[in-house]
């Protein structure tokens, strides 16, 4: 049966933003890979992964995902969407991006393999330079 | 009849590295509308994509694109791939920075829309701070 990537990805990112690991571990496999190209992460299978997003979620107590558009077939997916929150601590960086308490909403795309229904690979594009000036570590981009 | 993705996909890419602008627009609509998501940069038609793309290939004579992946459905292609280039002008990448000589080479994603056969979107997604990085303006993260 086709996957429908417009509905899986609203269900992974309604399990994202419940901030729920279980919950979004539903969605990709045992093996995964999920690699951040923002701050240039990989994280190899559920321990890893788990324990990944466990510290993000105390990082960003607030952060959510609002999907933009999605799209793909039974083994690839194109997703866009904004993720927006609160740098509260730096645990996840070790204090290199501290946490200067403001907020941030960056565009992000994820390029997701999958494997009998589930993601095997997600790797996520965003620019870290946009998160940085939005939380006023970096100087803002002349216009 | 079925989009051949990985012909556009491909032909696309060999067109930009070629930097032969006629020959890119050939696979867009005459209203496409180009972003670089990374810079915040936007284009509306042919003629402010055509602009973009001639100081582009000025800015970065050497610039060029390795195709990594690629999937897509009859109205949309994801696309992963690595942009590199020698930094020999200031460039709206890295605003207000004296060209510094060195390379960079960075891994990106596109979300392209089609309209019968042609691109009507296009989104780069790509991280700024990695060039920054690369190029020896921002010191590098701690893993």
């Amino acid at each position: 049966m086709a996957i429908d990537a417009i509905k899986m990805a609203n269900d992974c990112s309604k399990a994202w933003n419940s901030h729920d690991v279980n919950k979004i571990f539903e969605f990709y496999t045992e093996d995964c890979v999920y690699e951040d190209l923002g701050l240039g992460v990989v994280k190899h299978g559920k321990k890893e992964f788990t324990d990944y997003i466990n510290t993000m979620f105390a990082d960003f107590p607030d952060i959510k995902w609002e999907v933009k558009s999605a799209f793909g077939t039974n083994d690839w997916q194109g997703n866009e969407w904004i993720m927006s929150g609160t740098h509260a601590h730096s645990t996840m960086t070790k204090n290199a991006i501290p946490a200067t308490g403001k907020t941030f909403s960056i565009r992000v795309a994820g390029i997701y393999q999958l494997r009998n229904g589930k993601y095997s690979r997600e790797s996520v594009y965003y620019n870290m330079a946009t998160f940085l000036q939005q939380v006023e570590i970096m100087p803002g981009q002349p216009q | 009849m079925a989009t051949n993705i990985k012909k556009i996909t491909n032909d696309c890419m060999a067109a930009w590295n070629s930097h032969d602008v006629n020959k890119i627009l050939s696979f867009y609509t005459d209203d496409c509308f180009f972003e670089d998501v990374a810079v915040g940069l936007v284009n509306h038609g042919k003629k402010e994509f055509a602009d973009f793309l001639n100081t582009s290939f000025i800015n970065n004579p050497d610039i060029r694109w390795e195709l990594k992946t690629f999937f897509g459905t009859d109205d949309w292609i994801g696309v992963e791939y690595v942009m590199s280039a020698t930094h020999t002008h200031t460039t709206r990448s890295m605003p207000g920075v004296p060209a510094t000589g060195k390379t960079f080479s960075v891994r990106g994603a596109l979300i392209l829309q089609l309209r019968k056969g042609k691109v009507s979107r296009e989104s780069a997604y790509y991280n700024i701070a990695t060039m920054l990085q690369q190029v020896g303006l921002m010191p590098a993260q701690p893993k």
